[in-house]
C-alpha cells in the first residue's frame, strides 16, 4: 500500500518554496530521492533560468 | 568497468541511434563491460533501465513539479510554455534517474545534451562523463520551427530565447564532458562554433554488425518490384527534418521525363498521411509505395537500384550506410555531416540540399546508366565493409571510456 504525504515536506528542492496542499507525493518515493539526491539540487535549475529570466 | 548508456529521449523510437545503443551495448558486453541501458519510456510515462527491468514513473512527481513550478509564483519559468515544458519534463526524468541510481557507474555515457546535463545535476561523486552528440539540438529544434513557420531563418532561431535555451543545453553538457564522442567533422563543428575545446572530441564512426546485417539480407523481401521498373529508395522516419517531401517534388518532376522507376519508401513519422497526400496531389500515387516501419531493412534494399537520402540536416545516417553495405549508389543532400559520407562519383553522389531540380537531373542520369550505378554501388559496398566495422567501433569506444576515467571526474 502506498503511503502518502503532503508535497510540501519536500519544498527544499524548490529555490521558491510554494504551499501545494492539495497535492500528495509517495513517501517511500520521497524518501529515497531525499536520500538520493545530493545537497544543493534545487528547481527551477539556476542555469536555464538565466536564460528564461532574460529577453527574447 | 560498469557503464551506464543513457538517453533523455524515448529509448527505442531513436530510431538508428537506438541501434547505435543496442550494438555498442552488445559489443562493450562481448569485452567484458556491465552496461546498463537506461531511457525514457513515453507508452508508460516512465524513465527506465531496460537491461535491468527496472522503472520510475514520473507521474509520482510531475504533479508536484508542475503544482510548485506555477505561472502565478513563477511568472518567468512558464512564460515560454515550451521551454517550462522541456524544463518540467527534465526535472522528472533527473528525479527518476536518481531514483533509479547514477552513482556507481564507472562511466556515464549521455546520448543527448539533455541527458547529460541532467546527470550532471543528480551525480553526487564525480563519475567521468562521456557525451555522444548523435545531432545539433538547436538546429533540429529550428527545423521544427521552420515546419509552421517558413519564413524563419536558422541565425534569428538561435538568437532567440528558444535557440539560446537548447544552445545552453549543448554548451553546458560539453562543458560537463571529459570527453566527447562525435561521428562526424560536422556534428563537431557545431560544436567547437560553441568554443567546446578540440581536445576533447573524439571521432568514431557509426558502425553496423556485419555479420548480423549479411544474415539479414539474406532473407527475401516480401515483394519485387514490377517488371521493368527500377526502385529508388528511401528509408528513415517521416519527419520534416529528413526532407522526403523534397525527394517526392523531385519524383513528381521526373514523371514527366520517363516512368521506369517506382519509389519505395520504407518508416513512419508524423508526416505520413502529409507525404501521402502530397504524392496523389502530384499525380504519382501509383509510383510511391509507402511501406510503413520494416523489421528487415537490408532485406528491403535487396531491390532498390537508388538509394536518395534528402534530409535537410543529419550527422551520419544509419540508414545511408545500411544502402551502401547493400550495393545500392546513394545520393546524399549536401549538407550537416551527409557530404562526408561519399566520395563524389566514386562512392555515391552529393546534391544541394532541397534543391529539386537537381535532384530529379541526377535520378535521371542515373536511371540511365546501369553501368555506373552499378560501379558506385560496388564501390561503396567495399568502402563501408571497410570502414563501419563493428569490432572497431566497440574497441575505440572502450577506450574513449579508459581515457576518461583517467582523466577523472570533473568537480562537481
Amino acid at each position: 500500500m502506498t503511503l502518502l504525504v503532503p508535497s510540501d515536506l519536500y519544498n527544499r528542492w524548490f529555490s521558491t518554496p510554494v504551499s501545494t496542499p492539495h497535492i500528495d507525493v509517495d513517501y517511500a518515493a520521497m524518501n529515497e530521492l531525499m536520500k538520493k539526491l545530493p545537497k544543493g539540487y534545487v528547481f527551477p535549475d539556476p542555469a536555464s533560468m538565466v536564460i528564461m529570466n532574460s529577453q527574447d | 568497468m560498469r557503464v551506464l548508456l543513457v538517453t533523455y529521449w524515448e529509448l527505442t523510437h531513436m530510431g538508428g541511434i537506438w541501434t547505435y545503443v543496442k550494438q555498442l551495448a552488445d559489443r562493450l558486453i562481448s569485452l567484458g563491460v556491465e552496461v546498463d541501458i537506461m531511457g525514457t519510456n513515453g507508452a508508460n510515462n516512465e524513465v527506465y533501465i531496460r537491461n535491468l527491468n527496472r522503472a520510475f514513473s514520473k507521474d509520482k512527481v510531475w504533479p508536484m513539479l508542475q503544482a510548485k513550478l506555477n505561472p502565478t509564483d513563477l511568472p518567468q519559468f512558464t512564460a515560454d510554455p515550451l521551454l517550462a515544458y522541456y524544463e518540467l519534463n527534465r526535472y522528472a526524468f533527473e528525479m527518476a534517474a536518481a531514483y533509479l541510481g547514477v552513482d556507481h557507474y564507472d562511466v556515464i555515457h549521455a546520448q543527448d545534451p539533455v541527458a547529460a546535463v541532467a546527470i550532471k545535476r543528480i551525480l553526487n561523486r564525480n563519475v567521468p562523463l562521456v557525451t555522444s552528440y548523435h545531432g545539433a539540438l538547436a538546429r533540429e529544434a529550428f527545423y521544427d520551427a521552420q515546419n509552421s513557420n517558413p519564413q524563419l531563418t536558422l541565425s534569428s532561431y538561435l538568437q532567440s530565447k528558444r535557440g539560446r535555451y537548447f544552445l545552453s543545453l549543448e554548451q553546458r553538457s560539453a562543458a560537463q564532458s571529459e570527453l566527447i564522442l562525435v561521428s562526424s567533422h560536422w556534428i563537431k563543428s557545431t560544436l567547437t562554433e560553441l568554443a567546446v575545446p578540440e581536445s576533447k572530441f573524439r571521432q568514431i564512426p557509426y558502425a553496423v554488425d556485419l555479420p548480423a546485417y549479411r544474415s539479414l539480407a539474406a532473407t527475401k523481401f516480401r515483394q519485387r518490384p514490377p517488371a521493368g521498373k527500377k526502385v529508388i529508395a528511401f528509408t528513415g522516419r517521416l519527419e520534416y527534418i529528413k526532407g522526403v517531401h523534397v525527394l517526392i517534388k523531385a519524383l513528381a518532376s521526373l514523371k514527366s521525363k520517363r516512368s521506369d522507376w517506382v519509389c519505395w519508401i520504407a518508416g513512419e513519422g508524423n508526416l505520413t498521411d502529409e507525404l501521402r497526400a502530397q504524392v496523389t496531389a502530384a499525380g504519382i500515387g501509383a509510383d510511391v509505395v509507402f511501406w510503413g516501419k520494416l523489421d528487415n531493412i537490408p532485406s528491403f534494399l535487396r531491390h532498390a537500384d537508388i538509394y536518395v537520402q534528402p534530409s535537410l540536416q543529419d550527422t551520419q545516417p544509419f540508414s545511408v550506410t545500411e544502402a551502401q553495405l547493400a550495393g545500392v549508389p546513394v545520393i546524399v543532400s549536401g549538407t550537416a555531416g551527409m557530404p562526408e559520407m561519399v566520395d563524389p562519383g566514386r562512392t555515391g553522389w552529393v546534391v544541394p540540399p532541397q534543391d529539386v531540380d537537381s535532384l530529379r537531373e541526377l535520378l535521371h542520369a542515373l536511371l540511365e546508366d546501369d553501368v555506373t550505378r552499378k560501379q558506385v554501388g560496388a564501390a561503396a559496398k567495399a568502402w563501408a565493409e571497410q570502414n563501419r566495422s563493428l569490432e572497431e567501433m566497440g574497441l575505440r569506444t572502450l577506450q574513449v571510456y579508459q581515457e576518461a576515467i583517467y582523466r577523472g571526474g570533473l568537480t562537481i
